[in-house]
């Protein structure tokens, strides 16, 4: 069943559509990521030209972002009091990210800078947090168990703690309002919500627990997607609200379902999957810099908007 | 019924017309439509060409979209990695190019007239308006020519020509869906010899209509109310999923 897509100005079939929007909407609710970084290429895929998959994207994790974000308020998993100071440092970031975001255009590097942001933190990250519960989890097998709430390190010597009830937690606004202003930054240059380096720098850094973390962040996806979608619609109208509601039908379910799971699982086991996406997304990046390109040409058509 | 219409009134013109300019009208051509209309459920498009000769010769038909300017990047390696280096703009590029002749058109055209008219792939003229290298201009043209026929947007095969009988033909020209919209021409030639001894040029528009034309417009001219539209739909979508969804 092919659709035509005003915007996209291509058809495409409804029902992979939907499929990709519930698969994406899956990994949405269950690891608190918008799924914008990994709907983009997949659109972009499928033909649709890279602005539009940009700005549809954000259209669409404005959709999962929403589903998954009830279903986890629902679930008590929301730490709003964190989420305002993520969010005051997030809408800092973001002006200073699209400074940035023209200066690396006017530049020519774009794309480059982006790419090795890309792969410098997903690797970063994705190993980091992949040896750490990997570890945790074959401890756990030991009957050897000194529980701790969250590790103490240097996060607690810094001034200005605050007490997040919700997340059980007594320490500094300065880190969360840093991860916020890096997100936003980075989010305003790469044009994605930022939930996949939100997600692990709350665990790892501010030392919050694996469910709140999601939940919390799926708060700062809703509105960072919101400003970004608001902005690449009235920049370039590259927002297909077709193609959007198509892959949000799936999502919104998908992301229900996510949150389900994402409930139910052990919170390492949570942090091995969303190491190894992390890693495979980053592992992907890395192939197309190194691999030898199919064509070394790309075409982009000008100043048809 | 509206391309049998489109038929019998060729006919009828062509009847009405035949006594009258037998001298002059060499090549008579009409589309079955002058208007391809994108809606929601475009999934591409066939146009039927009908055409009458008074003299023999050979047939030619080429298609060509809107042009606009279009920038080539080339990847290089550095260090290991494959960067953006160079790159071109070309300057008022037809975003479509198909065509179609009744033989190959190396055999019908010299290549001097081929060039002149623009006509096969090869001969696509394409103007660079930023300063490039010779190689990087041509291999730019050819990575350019081999996008494009991937995406079915420039191809050799407009359509087969068919002969209804010795002056008579048609060809079915197929549109796909990704067809950009604008103001296409449709140029018939007919030629003898090495010569054009007629040619027609007939209009074809791209439009996008019903919901797909005003979603789009809507999108351009008003793109404020359209985000928050958009948004609006968005939240709706992610807050019925919950409700719906909820008891997963």
């Amino acid at each position: 069943m092919d659709v035509y897509l005003p915007i996209a100005e291509l058809s495409l079939n409804a029902l992979i559509l939907l499929g990709l929007g519930g698969a994406v909407g899956f990994l949405s609710g269950l690891f608190g990521v918008g799924g914008g970084f990994l709907m983009t290429p997949l659109l972009i895929f499928l033909g649709v030209a890279p602005a539009v998959a940009v700005g549809t994207g954000t259209n669409l994790v404005v959709a999962s972002s929403v589903s998954g974000l009830m279903a986890h308020w629902r679930r008590r998993n929301v730490d709003f009091k964190m989420a305002t100071i993520i969010l005051s440092g997030g809408v800092m970031g973001a002006g200073l990210g699209i400074w940035v975001f023209s200066l690396l255009r006017r530049a020519g590097q774009l794309d480059e800078v982006v790419a090795l942001l890309y792969i410098v933190f997903l690797g970063a990250i994705g190993a980091l947090m992949g040896v750490e519960s990997l570890s945790k989890l074959l401890r756990r097998r030991q009957p050897v168990s000194t529980r701790r709430a969250h590790s103490h390190n240097w996060v607690h010597g810094l001034p200005f703690k605050l007490r997040f009830r919700r997340s059980k937690l007594y320490v500094s606004a300065v880190p969360p309002a840093v991860i916020g202003f890096f997100t936003g930054m980075l989010a305003t240059v790469m044009g994605v919500g930022g939930g996949f380096l939100m997600v692990p720098a709350l665990i790892y850094i501010v030392g919050m627990p694996t469910g709140i973390v999601i939940g919390t962040s799926l708060f700062g996806i809703l509105a960072v997607s919101i400003a970004s979608c608001f902005a690449h619609a009235m920049a370039s109208q590259t927002v297909d609200i077709t193609l959007a509601l198509l892959l949000a039908g799936g999502a919104v379910i998908g992301a229900q379902y996510g949150s389900k799971v994402s409930s139910k699982l052990r919170s390492e086991h949570l942090r091995v999957l969303l190491a190894l996406m992390v890693l495979a997304v980053c592992g992907r990046l890395v192939l197309e810099l190194v691999g030898t390109p199919d064509d070394p040409f790309s075409i982009e058509v000008l100043g048809r908007r | 019924m509206k391309r049998v219409l489109g038929l019998i009134s060729l006919i009828v013109c062509l009847g009405l017309a035949g006594p009258v300019g037998a001298a002059g009208e060499k090549l008579v051509v009409d589309l079955s439509t002058h208007q391809i209309a994108i809606d929601s459920r475009f999934t591409g498009a066939e146009v039927i060409m009908f055409g009458a000769t008074k003299s023999a010769g050979d047939v030619v038909v080429v298609v060509r979209g809107p042009g606009d300017s279009v920038a080539v990047r080339r990847k290089e390696r550095s260090a290991g990695l494959w960067f953006n280096s160079d790159s071109v703009e070309f300057a008022d590029v037809p975003l479509y190019y198909t065509y179609a002749a009744s033989r190959p058109v190396e055999e019908i055209f010299p290549e001097a007239l081929r060039r002149e008219r623009q006509i096969g792939l090869d001969q696509i003229v394409l103007v660079p308006k930023t300063d490039a290298s010779g190689d990087m201009i041509q291999s730019s043209r050819e990575a350019l020519l081999r996008e494009r026929v991937r995406h079915a947007l420039y191809s050799e095969q407009a359509g087969v020509i068919t002969f209804i009988d010795a002056n008579l033909f048609r060809v079915s020209l197929a549109f796909p869906a990704s067809i950009p919209t604008g103001d296409y021409r449709v140029d018939v030639f007919l030629v003898d010899q090495g010569r054009i001894i007629a040619e027609r040029t007939t209009p074809l528009a791209v439009t996008k209509i019903g919901v797909a034309a005003q979603l789009f417009d809507f999108a351009h001219r008003q793109a404020a109310a359209y985000a928050a539209i958009a948004i609006a739909a968005a939240l709706l979508a992610g807050w019925l999923g919950y409700v719906v969804f909820r008891k997963v």
